[in-house]
């Protein structure tokens, strides 16, 4: 198991809009000492926002500040090409999460897509589920078990990730067992 | 609407299909796909959502 406690983290647009549909951004501030996101993690998020409450959730969360948004240096640009052609095929922001984590030497992503936490991991780095937020936080006391398990079901209800998953979580939360998955 | 007006939905629903396809098929990853369709990463990931296919492609909790 990996300890969060001070490190920096890089997320992804997925595992933040799940976050978003709880509105709990909070848990990611007080759970890493950093949250990083790529420029065009940032776009995709302002292209949602007019649309989406989960999205402008987080574009807020951006506008607070401790939502950091970082720019891929031109030297690294040729890497994330690389990463978007695959395979498998990337899109840019999920490879630009990826290569932000080698540019700012950050160790852990938080990314939810199947495709690209194998690309992730391949690079090296160690992936962070975005329910895995939700147990952490359950963990060290920042959300009640009734709490958590009051998000798993507005994501079940959103349909945000598969029934399995809910469950496994769900099990993990009542049991009081919050190890998380890959790394 | 017109013949050229169908034949750009045409077209579009076959991007999309293909995405789609691409997504579920583990060609690409869900940005991927949503590049792939032409589509906003939200609104791909909306549209997915809606046929019950969002978590098809993400990765399971260990």
């Amino acid at each position: 198991m990996i300890s969060q406690k001070k490190l920096s983290i890089v997320a992804d647009t997925g595992p933040l809009l799940a976050l978003g549909v709880v509105g709990r951004l909070d848990l990611l501030s007080r759970l890493y000492s950093a949250v990083f996101v790529s420029a065009s993690v940032r776009r995709e998020l302002e292209d949602g926002a007019p649309k989406y409450t989960d999205a402008r959730r987080v574009t807020e969360a951006i506008d607070r500040g401790w939502l950091k948004v970082i720019f891929i240096t031109p030297a690294l640009s040729e890497k994330v090409d690389a990463i978007i052609h695959g395979p498998p095929r990337l899109g840019r922001a999920q490879a630009e999460s990826i290569v932000l984590c080698q540019q700012l030497r950050v160790n852990l992503i938080l990314m939810d897509d199947r495709q690209a936490a194998r690309v992730a991991q391949a690079a090296g780095l160690n992936v962070i589920h975005g329910l895995d937020i939700l147990l952490h936080a359950a963990r060290s006391s920042m959300l009640s078990k009734a709490q958590a398990l009051s998000h798993l079901l507005e994501l079940e209800q959103a349909r945000q990730y598969s029934e399995e998953e809910l469950r496994l979580a769900r099990k993990r939360i009542e049991q009081g067992c919050m190890t998380h998955g890959r790394g | 609407m017109g013949e050229a007006d169908i034949r750009v939905l045409e077209a579009t629903d076959r991007r999309f299909e293909d995405a789609v396809k691409a997504y579920l098929s583990g060609e690409a990853s869900l940005g991927g796909a949503a590049e792939m369709a032409g589509m906003s990463y939200c609104d791909f990931r909306e549209a997915l959502r809606s046929r019950g296919l969002l978590a098809k492609g993400i990765v399971a909790l260990q």
